[in-house]
């Protein structure tokens, strides 16, 4: 019988002063998802990999509190502005969970994302969050959907991160799975 | 150390190690370390040297691309590292300063000694732990307004003072007077904003502290003096920066000077950046930069000197709750426990600088650098115009933290080091273990258990985060502040050992 390849993951590894997260997915968009959660899981009080529930899968419409009594899932649309490659719109993706975890107390619990190249038209240059400037090429990697999460109170959180990094990052595809190690500055 | 960096690396004292030019394409500069012989094993471990060899890639780097001696792996500048660039056609680089833009040391002074604490020091802790809003997701009583905040990113400290969270006479005592000049709010994002309303005044988590401490030996008691120090006396020291606000500006414009996979695009050629001649290549994504001429490198200086203001009204809060904690256990107030600041400087930060620089024919010319250090702190000598007029005739103070089961030192900026190193110096001990290895060693109970027993009394919102923090995970602190010394970097004045921790 054959076997069904694994379908995407994620786990922590160890890095130096800091840690990182080991992702795959069958498409990009799952290994984003898997990105998402595996930040929830870092971030989060005393949530270990592998417990009951944890993590929800991606799929999971309704994805519960990670060992937790049940809590209402919120539906937050996200859209990520043209980057130049996957790569940094993965970075630019984590970056902005880090930011809605610091500033509304929202961690991913799934998703539903579309990510494409767009070729965009070289005279309306796209806006990054906050920024306003324009991506480098006119054109570029966009992501949108929305984020399932849970708002959680600040003594929840268990590790404080600064930010995700390029440090080593390429995203590849090996064995039907797209795959990342991407470095979390915590 | 099988897998760790296999470069060359050529001795050339005691102290000093070169990276030579040729190692790797697109080297402008040679590198050079600083640590002894008893130190290389452990920095060659990690690769860090790598990234010292990357910043000498960098376009208009002056003098060597350096590393003080408590290096280990960065992003994209090694923590230690040190380099300056030419105004004309240089760069600056959000990963020579780091997230956590003036990350920085403080260190108040007390009549205090420990005979006066000693018996309070329970009781001291508690109050601290219950006034410094610590910890991860903290916020403070203080909120602020977005006008409010944009006064703070330009005027630093002054603004906390003006709110009577420090005293005036504060302002003389800190690195630029607490307020580096060329701060502009509208090169700041809405989301860096959003970060800053709510986190002003609070310490932070991590490896951020604040620190009862009392000085164990004194190495130049003239200086002590006129740093307001003596043998015995209890001090306080602080460790924090600019919070979430900080590493939104780092995440931002890393993302606006993003060259792309194989360097196309980006700062680094992009469009604010645009060096001229076409695109750069960087060994490194994340030492995306832009040259210091353009928009790009114009508008990063104007965030990131607005996140340094933020960090020293974050460190002149912080400053608040220490004083009222100390005068409410001593039933006086702060100014009569003569709770002044000693300094207060940054070792996250890139400023312009002006340094002498001699050329190939031995003459010697003032020129304007933008010198970038990455855990680093600047160590000026006595008589430089750019030292608080307090400690012009002195000396500018280095604050080096340790780690709760250490020392912590005051040292004093050489001539030296402005010749060498562009008046800079080691930051602090340098981390060894991962956070999990640290945790793999110790639980955070038996670690505060075990500094009890030694008279160190711990206060931390995380067990897993004290463990993260463990002694062990650092470096000797003794030797690093002693390979700086050797090397002729900074000198050392004053030590402390630890009587309370409060971890964030």
């Amino acid at each position: 019988m054959k076997r069904r390849a694994a379908s995407g993951g994620v786990r922590a590894f160890d890095h130096t002063a800091d840690l990182g997260l080991a992702v795959s997915g069958e498409t990009l968009e799952d290994l984003f998802v898997w990105a998402a959660l595996g930040l929830t899981r870092v971030s989060l009080k005393g949530r270990r990999p592998g417990a009951a529930g944890w993590p929800p899968r991606a799929s999971r419409p309704d994805g519960e509190a990670p060992g937790a009594s049940p809590r209402t899932v919120e539906s937050v649309p996200v859209s990520i502005p043209p980057r130049p490659d996957p790569e940094a719109l993965l970075v630019a993706w984590l970056n902005h969970l880090i930011y809605l975890l610091e500033t509304e107390g929202l961690v991913a619990v799934g998703g539903d994302l579309a990510i494409n190249e767009a070729t965009l038209d070289a005279d309306s240059p796209a806006a990054v969050p906050g920024g306003g400037w324009p991506t480098p090429t006119g054109a570029g990697w966009t992501l949108s959907g929305s984020l399932k999460t849970f708002r959680i109170p600040p003594q929840e959180v268990r590790t404080g991160i600064k930010a995700a990094t390029y440090h080593g990052l390429k995203i590849s595809r090996r064995q039907g799975l797209f795959r990342a190690r991407i470095i979390l500055d915590i | 150390v099988s897998d760790g960096w296999k470069g060359p690396l050529k001795q050339i004292d005691e102290c000093r190690w070169d990276i030579p030019v040729g190692y790797k394409a697109g080297m402008r500069t040679s590198g050079r370390i600083y640590a002894t012989a008893d130190m290389i094993p452990e920095i060659v471990a990690d690769k860090a040297l790598e990234q010292v060899a990357n910043v000498a890639c960098l376009p208009g780097i002056v003098g060597r691309s350096m590393a003080m001696p408590d290096i280990h792996l960065g992003y994209g500048f090694a923590i230690g590292g040190v380099a300056a660039f030419d105004t004309q056609d240089g760069i600056i680089s959000p990963g020579g300063v780091g997230y956590d833009i003036n990350c920085g040391m403080r260190l108040l002074r007390t009549n205090l000694t420990l005979a006066d604490v000693g018996p309070h020091l329970t009781a001291l802790m508690d109050d601290l732990y219950e006034s410094v809003p610590a910890g991860l997701g903290s916020e403070g009583p203080i909120k602020v307004s977005r006008s409010d905040l944009a006064t703070v990113l330009v005027r630093g400290a002054a603004w906390a003072v003006e709110q009577e969270y420090g005293w005036p006479e504060d302002l003389g005592r800190l690195e630029e007077h607490g307020a580096l000049a060329g701060a502009d709010p509208k090169d700041v994002s809405s989301e860096a904003v959003k970060r800053g309303l709510r986190q002003l005044g609070t310490l932070g988590s991590g490896n951020h502290f604040v620190e009862v401490q009392v000085i164990e030996d004194i190495w130049d008691e003239k200086l002590a003096r006129a740093f307001g120090l003596a043998k015995d006396q209890v001090v306080i020291m602080l460790h924090s920066g600019s919070r979430g606000f900080g590493h939104q500006v780092c995440t931002d414009y890393l993302a606006r000077m993003d060259p792309g996979a194989k360097g196309k695009g980006g700062a680094s050629g992009g469009p604010g950046g645009g060096l001229p001649g076409g695109r750069l290549v960087l060994p490194d994504r994340q030492l995306a930069c832009a040259p210091l001429g353009s928009e790009a490198g114009r508008s990063y200086f104007a965030a990131m000197a607005g996140a340094a203001n933020y960090a020293w009204a974050n460190r002149t809060c912080l400053s608040h709750w220490v004083r009222a904690a100390f005068a409410r256990r001593f039933g006086c107030t702060a100014r009569q426990l003569e709770m002044d600041v000693v300094y207060d400087v940054a070792h996250n930060m890139a400023k312009f600088e002006r340094h002498m620089l001699t050329g190939k024919g031995g003459e010697t010319r003032e020129v304007t650098l933008c010198v970038h250090r990455k855990g680093a702190t600047r160590a000026l000598a006595a008589g430089h115009p750019e030292i608080v007029e307090a400690y012009r005739a002195s000396g500018q103070p280095v604050l080096i933290p340790g780690n709760m089961g250490t020392h912590s030192y005051v040292l004093v900026g050489t001539e030296q080091a402005l010749a060498e190193t562009f008046g800079s110096t080691c930051h602090g001990a340098g981390r060894r273990l991962s956070r999990s290895a640290a945790k793999r060693l110790v639980r955070g109970s038996e670690l505060k258990r075990e500094l009890g027993l030694r008279g160190i009394e711990i206060r931390s919102g995380s067990e897993a985060g004290l463990a993260e923090e463990a002694p062990a995970a650092y470096k000797d602190v003794d030797q690093v502040v002693g390979a700086a010394e050797k090397a002729g970097l900074s000198r050392r004045v004053a030590r402390m050992r630890p009587l309370g921790v409060l971890k964030g």
